[in-house]
């Protein structure tokens, strides 16, 4: 480990990126926490009461493109109907599903076909027609040729004229107030352009009409260790970020948007799997290009839950899927790379994000086979790098990943079960034995993917919140 | 802080207490000072509050979402209070080292809790002052408010704002002579029509729908003469680019008009 051979250099190298890679993170978390502390305390004290009362809170138009949701569009509609918001509207985009998910839009809610007058601003598949309810003004269903998520975003975009668009998937499930929580940071800050809420895992919790009755973790191993997973990436990880003013990624799940600077940017690009880590570097670059102050926030309070997959082929597909989308994006944003023009997301986070998060993997798998070559070639075996690699890898990343379980606990006590809690500390351990270097070995997939082409989504199974009612 | 946010609910704030509110309040830590401002709220002395509520708005890092708070335990919504509450906000508006936003946040505060006495300071206010990217947003208040207010005598003055290249002025603009009404507010809206871009256009024509009296036979007259237009145009050969730009206008107006003006209306007209 002492020579600067080959050998020497390559062992170093992989050490030294789990190093760095967890450094990062656990320095993610810690930020994260003094940060999410301050902001829910801020909350608690400057309230948005006066907000209400006076007619200075924003419209909003919540965006959903259903693809095949026949399942569960309905509960998903009537509980976005439900929100506790003054002024927004529910704009679904069915995006040339084979199912019955129009027909049933339809009949459920009384559709009647309607013409509505908008700019088409961006481009996007034909609009067959657009219905609207007699009975429920806020809500606007458009039916159109299918073009893929980012195409019926588009769609939706267009004939949205609210000041906010808050783009969701058709399976995720708000909290009532969210909106009302989302929109002080687009008045305290004024040149918000974007902004993302914690993404929950809703695997495990009991359900009625789909509202959360209990919060639980998941009753499955891959769901538990995507809760784990879920606190330190998405949550602490994109606080951390967001507090070094550096968010790359608003997950496609839930994330509201200043809806004119998405259309100066020109919508979403529907030649991508990866739509939304895509928009928000586009988003960068145009106003670090034009040198315009803005930001670019994730919020620790709102709330969205997801189900995640809880089968081994749907979790590699999405993981798949997300790698070739943070691929397709780094490469299309090549130009902002190591460039200061683009300030410190071109220099400092997209180098980050492409060394890191995108070739990591290449590293990752390499260095548990290189650390496998060694247990079975005789004489190769080299103890002080096994001892370096597992601390810095394996043991690191249990630290990582435990602290953010407990950052977890000290700060928004979701869990209040103590044996919810004990899954978690528990699968903080467990996601380092082999999860984490299966997922390596998934985005590696995903990568080689992305060299060949592959533009698919991936199909991914889900089992319904109608399962979990309790 | 505790002790701050437990004073918010009190009438106890006067003497020694108020004092030291008064102390913590000129803190450079924005969220003591904004909870110590919040707790002198609760002061039956309105010079106090007024004070209060001045020293914090002088501040630069302080929010939009926090002066709307404020303002609201400034007001109490008190019935009994509500030339004095009226005439503290108009002086904290004279007041120059407050910025242009926060006043905006005002004016709008004004409007909203139907400060009908304010209406000629409001008006002033609009009148004395030069549009510039500083006062920008003190006047798109401004027009609001007076829109809101329902200040007939402003609408000269918003006509010229609608000259501003400013699309979210325009449509402000457009909004306020909406709710001042009045046949000549809405024909000169329909007559400037053309000259905007689509969004302003379709507020032209929501707001034409809404003042359903005096709008829709506008819009209908709209239609008819310049469809009479459109066609005596195709009938020429030669058409010059703003020529046809004008009749792309003109037809996607024409098409929001039948498209927003209830079903019944267009049905009957044909």
């Amino acid at each position: 480990m002492d020579d600067w051979s080959i050998r020497g250099i390559a062992e170093w190298t992989i050490i030294g990126y789990f190093l760095i890679f967890n450094s990062t993170y656990l320095l993610l978390v810690i930020s994260a926490l003094v940060h999410v502390r301050k902001q829910l305390f801020h909350s608690d004290i400057v309230q948005s009461f006066g907000l209400f009362k006076t007619n200075f809170y924003r419209r909003i138009s919540i965006l959903v493109p259903a693809y095949n949701e026949s399942g569960n569009i309905i509960e998903s509609v009537e509980s976005l109907l439900k929100l506790h918001y003054p002024d927004y509207e529910v704009i679904v985009i069915n995006d040339g599903s084979s199912d019955a998910t129009m027909e049933q839009l339809i009949s459920h809610f009384d559709l009647q076909e309607t013409e509505l007058f908008y700019e088409e601003s961006v481009d996007h598949k034909t609009v067959r027609a657009i219905y609207k309810s007699p009975e429920l003004s806020p809500l606007t269903v458009i039916d159109k040729e299918n073009g893929g998520k980012a195409d019926a975003l588009n769609a939706g975009l267009n004939v949205s004229d609210s000041d906010l668009i808050c783009s969701i998937d058709a399976d995720s499930l708000l909290e009532v107030d969210v909106l009302q929580k989302l929109i002080r940071t687009f008045i305290q800050h004024k040149d918000t352009i974007a902004a993302g809420g914690i993404v929950r895992v809703v695997n495990g919790c009991k359900m009625k009409n789909r509202e959360i009755q209990q919060i639980h973790v998941p009753k499955s191993f891959l769901g538990r260790l995507q809760s784990v997973e879920y606190l330190r990436s998405f949550l602490f990880g994109r606080v951390g970020w967001d507090y070094l003013n550096s968010l790359l990624i608003v997950s496609g799940a839930f994330g509201i948007f200043k809806r004119t600077a998405v259309q100066e940017v020109g919508g979403y690009l529907p030649d991508t799997v990866g739509e939304d880590i895509e928009l928000i570097i586009r988003l960068h670059s145009h106003y670090q290009e034009r040198n315009t102050d803005y930001k670019i926030r994730f919020l620790p309070e709102p709330i969205c839950w997801t189900e995640v997959p809880d089968d081994y082929t749907s979790l590699k597909n999405q993981r798949n899927r997300w790698h070739r989308g943070l691929a397709d994006a780094i490469w299309r944003h090549r130009k902002m790379l190591f460039n200061p023009t683009y300030g410190y997301i071109g220099m400092f986070i997209l180098p980050f994000f492409l060394f890191f998060e995108l070739l990591g993997p290449i590293v990752r798998v390499g260095g548990y086979g290189y650390l496998a070559m060694q247990f079975f070639t005789p004489g190769a075996l080299d103890t002080s790098f096994v001892i370096l690699f597992l601390s810095a890898s394996i043991i690191y990343g249990m630290i990582v990943s435990l602290i953010s379980v407990l950052a977890e606990e000290l700060t928004f006590k979701t869990y209040s079960s103590y044996k919810d809690i004990l899954v978690l500390i528990l699968y903080s351990f467990l996601e380092n034995l082999g999860y984490r270097q299966v997922h390596a070995w998934w985005q590696l997939l995903g990568l080689f993917d992305f060299l060949k082409g592959k533009k698919s989504w991936g199909k991914i199974n889900r089992r319904g919140f109608k399962d979990n009612n309790a | 802080m505790k002790g701050c946010k437990y004073f918010k609910y009190t009438s106890a704030v006067k003497g020694r207490v108020a004092a030291r509110l008064i102390t913590i309040s000129k803190s450079t830590n924005l969220v003591v000072a904004y909870c110590a401002t919040k707790a002198l709220q609760a002061s039956e002395n309105l010079s106090i509050r007024q004070n209060g509520l001045i020293r914090f708005l002088k501040r630069d890092d302080v929010s939009d979402l926090m002066v709307n708070d404020l303002l609201h335990y400034f007001h109490r919504d008190n019935v009994a209070y509500y030339d004095e509450i009226g005439k503290s906000l108009k002086n904290i508006c004279y007041d120059e080292s407050i910025t242009a936003e926060k006043k905006k946040v005002i004016t709008l505060y004004m409007a909203d809790h139907n400060f009908f006495s304010q209406a000629d300071f409001l008006l002033n206010s609009l009148e004395k002052r030069e549009y510039n990217r500083a006062n920008a947003p003190v006047i798109t208040g401004l027009i609001e408010a007076l829109g809101r207010l329902h200040v007939k005598e402003a609408a000269p003055l918003i006509k010229e704002y609608l000259n501003t290249a400013e699309t979210s002025l325009q449509i402000t603009c457009v909004r306020a002579l909406g709710r001042l009404g009045g046949e000549e507010n809405l024909l000169f809206l329909l007559n400037s029509i053309l000259r905007f871009d689509f969004t302003v256009r379709k507020e032209i024509i929501k707001v034409l729908v809404n003042n359903s009296e005096a709008g829709i036979p506008l819009l209908l007259q709209f239609l008819d003469v310049n469809q009479k237009f459109v066609s005596y145009s195709r009938d020429q050969s030669e058409l010059t680019i703003e020529m046809e730009e004008l009749i792309r206008k003109i037809r996607s107006t024409a098409r929001g008009i039948r498209i927003l003006l209830p079903a019944k209306v267009v049905n009957s007209h044909g």
